[in-house]
């Protein structure tokens, strides 16, 4: 990602009644600012830092920047390019609360709107945190506490730079997925072996009542031949009496036919009771009355539409008056009120079908009370056959008597047994929930408990072992964080002393180790504690140059005095180092900068000078180009020189 | 090629290869599941794949 500021605007903000910097389009690779002392220098840098990050600032702060108590708002705009995509950042200030607000603006997606907020591309919007940003917005502070580059920066800038963050979002989206699947499983071994438990249980209940079922079916199959055995005994008992043999005949074959004739008056009412009007008048009239209501309704556009068209235009009407201009007009401009969307074709077939459900409520009656009557016919029968058995015990039949009683215990073993067998059976759930059967008694109820405990098992099983997996890959992501880290910290350490060694040669101060913080040492010392103004700031050049040295980020470097505490030794060398190392470099220095430093500027291409100052009456002027650079000279700045010569 | 710093995927095969018991296929989707993060193409669905290929002592369910 490729990063350049593009320049910047002050409204309102301290002298600046409105001044812009316009780097171009495509910026310079170095531009030198030259700026007296109190001119805003150190404004301007905190200005950019709280225009790309979140960084914040405090009212006191805030109303430092009023230019006069008339002024109650000021404002500052950088303009950056992001990928060559243009973008501007806004930071608006209310100088009376002492507040201020970001906005921004991305020709390429809004269209020059303003949105609220700082909205950078992609990863940069992250990236470009307040610490982050004083690593390339670079204000000589940093430096002067050079050992405090670390505070977590150092790493974390390695980290961040590098994309190694996007190896720990990794882990966190490994253990957003492994959550999403735990939600309401057996999330411990204890939690699966629970599982494991009930799920034999509920096996080993249904292996035990589906051989009850075999069993049970074999019972009422063979109780079932005993009970025809016996009611045949019976009944050959009973025939030995001629005129009790005729009337068990009669009353048999009576029975036989009562009993086809239920079925049948069975079937046909509920054949009848398909239709809901054939029940009962009341059903029969509230669905008439819908059907009404719904004749109002309005016919389906796409269908219907034609009809009033070949209506208008028709000689007579449907009703057979003619149809003149005046009612081929109405017909016209009337006929949307008959249509409606093409839903109404359903409406439409509600209406046929109520139309037709007309029914003959009589005849439901009428089969309801034969089928009442052919009942007590067939309970009268019973009784018969039940007397003419009676009448046989009475006159001495001790052996009928026997085979009844042995008949009655028969029968009462298998309504017992086909009771059990649809206790075991039945999958309607209105026997299930009107007995209170559960799902140690009842098959279909135990193979759904079966199949619930199986997928809650293979649920948690998957569970435990995407855990398992997430744990792997977890710790591999972290083994390969820690081992990239090193790497990276590694380089950017080597890089750093390298460049030291032609920075500071003297000392040979050098970078020990990248831990949470910069830990110096030298050739005397272990540790070095301490450094001067000057080393540190070549310390820190030398650390942020090998920074971002081959980082995928492509930053610019903006820095205020640059080597205003260096010697002019080493002002050349950081003047050859910067440079090199940035592909774009916004330098803010004073007039005493200019030798050793600035001055190596002066025969580049790509170089470009920028004098800004304040005019008696308070206006900021701006002067371009090198001659004027090296002419300017501030009362402020010769003092400065007579003391630092 | 990965457009990952040399660092980093000098780290992703040291680490690949010091691990146990991970198939070839594991380490192969690992690799591009890590680069595809860093570049920000990172996926949800990419990340259950990866993890189903992990080596694991729980057996498959039924």
């Amino acid at each position: 990602m490729d990063v350049r500021i593009l320049g910047w605007r002050y409204q309102n903000i301290r002298g600046m009644r409105d001044v812009t910097i316009d780097l171009g389009d495509q910026p310079p690779r170095w531009t030198l600012i030259q700026m007296p002392n109190g001119t805003g220098k150190t404004t301007t840098l905190t200005l950019m830092r709280v225009a790309l990050s979140d960084e914040e600032l405090s009212v006191q702060n805030i109303r430092s920047f009023r230019p006069d108590d008339q002024t109650d708002a000021g404002e500052f705009q950088l303009r950056l390019s992001v990928d060559g995509e243009r973008c501007w950042l806004f930071v608006k200030f209310d100088y009376d609360t002492g507040t201020l607000r970001r906005f921004t603006s991305r020709a390429a997606t809004d269209a020059g709107g303003l949105e609220a907020g700082r909205r950078l591309k992609g990863n940069l919007q992250d990236l470009l945190t307040p610490a982050f940003t004083r690593l390339f917005i670079f204000d000589g502070e940093l430096a002067k506490s050079i050992r405090d580059v670390g505070k977590d920066e150092a790493s974390r800038a390695i980290h961040t730079l590098y994309r190694l963050d996007r190896v720990d979002r990794l882990r966190g989206a490994v253990q957003r997925v492994l959550q999403s699947e735990q939600e309401a499983k057996a999330k411990t071994e204890r939690g699966l072996g629970n599982l494991t438990g009930r799920y034999k249980t509920a096996e080993s209940t249904l292996e035990e009542l589906k051989q009850r079922k075999t069993d049970v079916h074999n019972l009422i199959e063979a109780t079932k031949d005993v009970v025809a055995k016996l009611q045949t005994q019976k009944n050959e008992r009973i025939s030995m009496d001629g005129d009790a043999r005729r009337r068990l005949v009669d009353a048999t074959q009576a029975k036989a036919e009562v009993d086809v004739k239920i079925v049948g008056l069975n079937k046909d009412l509920l054949s009848i009771s398909r239709n809901p009007s054939a029940l009962a008048d009341r059903i029969r009239t509230r669905l008439t009355a819908l059907g009404s209501r719904l004749h109002q309704l309005k016919l389906p556009k796409t269908t219907s539409a034609e009809f009033f068209r070949e209506l208008a235009l028709a000689k007579d009407c449907i009703c057979g008056r003619p149809i003149g201009d005046t009612e081929r007009e109405v017909i016209t401009s009337r006929a949307s009120e008959y249509l409606a969307e093409n839903e109404m074709g359903v409406i439409n077939a509600m209406k046929n079908a109520l139309r037709n459900s007309a029914a003959d409520p009589v005849q439901f009656d009428e089969k309801l009370e034969s089928l009442v009557r052919t009942m007590r016919d067939r309970r009268e029968i019973n009784q018969l056959l039940d007397k003419i058995a009676a009448e046989r015990e009475e006159a001495g039949d001790a052996e009928l008597e026997h085979l009844r009683e042995e008949l009655r215990t028969r029968e009462g073993d298998l309504r017992a047994y086909q009771e059990e067998f649809r206790r075991l059976t039945t999958s309607s759930r209105v026997e299930q929930d009107q007995f209170g059967f559960d799902w140690k008694q009842n098959i279909p109820l135990c193979e759904a408990e079966l199949e619930e405990k199986a997928r809650q098992y293979n649920a948690a099983l998957r569970t435990m072992r995407l855990h398992d997996q997430s744990q792997f890959v977890a710790n591999l992501l972290r083994d390969i964080e820690e081992r990239a880290s090193t790497k990276l910290r590694d380089r950017v350490q080597i890089a750093t002393n390298v460049k030291l060694e032609s920075l500071i040669p003297g000392e040979h101060i050098r970078v020990a180790r990248i831990g949470k913080a910069l830990e110096l040492a030298s050739d005397q010392r272990k540790s070095k504690e301490s450094v001067s103004e000057g080393q540190g700031l070549a310390v820190a050049y030398a650390f942020l140059a090998s920074l971002f040295q081959d980082a995928p980020y492509r930053l610019p470097f903006v820095v205020d005095s640059p080597a205003v505490s260096l010697d002019t030794r080493v002002r050349r060398e950081v003047a050859d180092l910067i440079p090199g190392l940035f592909e774009q470099v916004i330098f803010f220095v004073i007039s005493s900068e200019r030798e050793g430093f600035a001055d190596s500027f002066y025969g580049r291409a790509g170089a470009r000078f920028i004098t800004m100052e304040s005019t008696a009456n308070g206006v900021t002027s701006i002067t371009e180009g090198i001659e004027a650079f090296k002419a300017f000279h501030s009362e402020e700045d010769q003092t400065l020189e007579g003391v630092t010569r | 090629m990965d457009n990952i710093s040399s660092e980093i995927s000098a780290a992703i095969d040291e680490a690949l290869a010091a691990s146990n018991g991970a198939s070839v296929a594991f380490k192969a989707r690992f690799r591009q599941l890590i680069v595809n993060a860093i570049v920000g193409n990172l996926v949800d669905s990419d990340v259950m794949d990866v993890l189903s290929l992990a080596p694991t002592d729980y057996p498959e369910g039924s």
